[in-house]
């Protein structure tokens, strides 16, 4: 017992000694961790530590000769002076760019009308993002896509929706819109799904036409190689194209299915159809429809989503879990509004919301998701996120046992929409761990 | 009551109402201090907590509009120095070496729970400074006062780092064992 008292004596003077090291910049890397060992692991180890910190602050305090008013105003007068220069700044800019683009505009306008692109007829939206998105243009959600736009994505991907067309562009990849019908993939991969009245959706390469007669499906196009396209669900219609373009060779791939075309060999090839380009999609998008707002899917599952794990910076994270689980039994969960009861037999696909800030914000974010399926709860507690994270949460994704990532809806909010597609969130700002969690269960609606 | 030494013009800053202004700098005054030592206990040193503390007076005066007249804004404004100076040790961690997000949590946590506890200590401490000789104040506030490492502050002084050294440390030795004896809390050295 007394050894003991005497080990905790000596950590917590440890600590103190650390802490006045700290302040004297004798601190080294060993130092450090060691200091992060004692204070993580004892709390008379941190409180020690903490008192000498303020110890020492409140003599830096009393040592700086301004009181605190002053030195409030001399903190005013830097904001002052930085807001001057950003006005001159803002000034050279105006006279700069209003010269440029007198001079830009003449040029710009007829530049326009010779290639119709101020014509250009809306084809479709952006319908989401992922988190780790890299574009060569500013993608946004909601943006109207025209016809002969350019995406040249680095990496990440961008669902864009058509008319009963839903395309994924898996990055690094190339494409060009040319209507709402017709897409050009120059390089990269690309995931349709086609829904009844989109048939005839085509996808150009430069070893092949694709034609959709109802279905998903996936193209992958590599610069110097052949072009590879796999069908998962229903059938289409792809032509070898010779040098000219001319279609020369027809092949019909059924679901399950996959073919190689290269037009430098003049062959189409059937090969071994791999799931795995569409177990890509799912994991990123599940059976979102579109997604609006600061929300960003993941492009691939992350390994934990536990307190400080996955940063989130300026969006939350809308994370596919399990998908089509269909229940053995009722089971009754808490939603938002109170007990749900979903009936034995319903199959229930699973997204968690995640939001970890750790920067600084001028506002929390707001967004909202849009389900193929019916939303049957949104999940917002502690206790019955714990709960269903064995049934719905993906397997080996730490979840954290902290308490803290319940919703604090005197705070935070979620709605759902009318007809139970949608739902939105707002998650706040305030603790020292803002993480915030929510569940969405959904019927399982088209794969 | 509009605190004094106010410099900047109203104009500078591009607000339309410069009653804001003078409601921020009046709250700004009476949270300084208590700011300042949330951005202290996170960054540890003076050098770095005088760049945070720019950082945090910028943000709080972007943000100012978003402020619920009638909340704590002292709060406010101690939450906001968390933010920024855990940002400023992760970049600093990120070029070399630093505590952990956890670590800096609790620190946080403690202070925030123990906000009293912390006030009455350094009020504690001002008042043994006071009973300090006019010689080992100036001499502390020599030390404290300047941003300069140990090395550096001893060659300005014409001394040995280690003379330097061994004087802080008998002050320091001195006050903790006032702060101590005052508020009954005896045992703990320095």
């Amino acid at each position: 017992m007394i050894e003991n008292q005497a080990y905790n004596h000596a950590n917590r003077e440890e600590a103190r000694q650390l802490a006045d090291a700290m302040v004297d910049r004798r601190m080294n890397a060993q130092m450090l961790q060691r200091l992060d060992e004692l204070i993580t692991s004892d709390l008379g180890c941190l409180q020690a530590y903490v008192e000498r910190i303020d110890f020492h602050g409140e003599l830096v305090d009393q040592s700086m000769e301004r009181h605190s008013a002053s030195r409030a105003a001399l903190a005013m007068d830097q904001i002052a002076q930085s807001a001057t220069r950003q006005e001159r700044r803002e000034n050279w800019k105006l006279i700069a760019g209003t010269v440029a683009c007198l001079s830009l505009i003449a040029g710009v306008f007829s530049w326009l009308v010779m290639t119709d692109r101020l014509l250009a007829a809306s084809v479709g939206t952006i319908a989401a993002l992922t988190s780790d998105l890299q574009s060569h243009s500013q993608l946004e959600l909601g943006q109207v896509v025209r016809k002969g736009r350019l995406f040249n994505l680095s990496s990440g991907m961008l669902t864009l929706q058509l008319p009963e067309v839903m395309v994924d562009v898996i990055g690094p990849a190339k494409i060009r819109i040319h209507g709402q019908r017709k897409m050009e993939l120059l390089s990269g991969t690309i995931h349709a799904y086609v829904r009844p009245g989109g048939e005839g959706f085509a996808v150009h390469t430069k070893d092949s036409v694709i034609v959709d007669l109802g279905t998903e499906f996936a193209v992958t196009c590599r610069p110097n190689a052949e072009t590879e396209v796999s069908v998962r669900h229903g059938r289409v219609k792809a032509n070898l194209v010779n040098w000219s373009g001319t279609p020369s060779k027809e092949l019909g791939i059924t679901a399950g299915r996959a073919a190689t075309f290269s037009q430098r060999r003049q062959s189409a090839v059937e090969v071994n159809y791999h799931p795995q380009t569409f177990e890509k999609i799912e994991s990123a998008r599940g059976t979102i429809k579109l997604i609006d707002g600061m929300l960003r899917t993941a492009a691939q599952p992350p390994a934990s989503v536990a307190s400080l794990k996955l940063p989130t910076h300026n969006h939350m994270l809308v994370i596919p879990e399990q998908q089509r689980v269909v229940l053995a039994e009722d089971l009754q969960v808490i939603g938002i509004s109170g007990p749900v009861q979903i009936p034995a037999g319903t199959a229930v696909s699973s997204y968690l919301i995640h939001y970890d800030p750790d920067i600084l914000l001028n506002k929390a974010p707001r967004g909202a998701v849009t389900f193929d399926g019916h939303i049957l709860a949104v999940i917002t507690t502690a206790e019955q996120l714990f709960s269903t994270d064995i049934r719905f949460g993906l397997p080996g994704l730490e979840y954290g046992n902290s308490n803290v990532r319940e919703l604090e809806l005197d705070e935070d909010e979620v709605r759902i929409s009318d007809d139970r597609k949608t739902a939105s969130f707002y998650f706040g700002l305030t603790g020292t761990e803002p993480i915030d969690h929510a569940r969405v269960l959904v019927t399982s609606g088209a794969p | 009551m509009v605190p004094y030494g106010i410099s900047c013009r109203q104009s500078d800053l591009g607000v339309e109402n410069p009653s804001r202004e003078t409601e921020f700098l009046r709250d700004l005054s009476s949270a300084y201090r208590e700011a300042y030592a949330s951005a202290f206990a996170i960054v540890g040193n003076r050098a770095d907590a005088d760049d945070v503390m720019q950082e945090v007076c910028i943000v709080l005066w972007q943000k100012y509009e978003e402020f619920e007249q009638g909340t704590d804004f002292r709060k406010w404004a101690c939450s906001i120095a968390f933010y920024v100076a855990r940002a400023y040790a992760r970049r600093q961690r990120r070029r070399s070496s630093g505590l952990s997000d956890l670590a800096l949590a609790r620190i946080e946590q403690i202070r925030t729970g123990g906000a009293e506890l912390f006030d009455l200590r350094r009020e504690v401490l001002q008042e043994c400074v006071g009973k300090l000789s006019a010689r080992d104040q100036q001499f502390l506030q020599d030390c404290y006062g300047s941003s300069l490492t140990q090395a550096a502050f001893a060659r300005s002084q014409k001394k040995s780092v280690e003379t330097i050294y061994t004087r802080l440390k008998r002050i320091r030795h001195k006050l903790i064992t006032c702060v101590n004896r005052t508020l009954g809390k005896e045992g703990e050295s320095d």
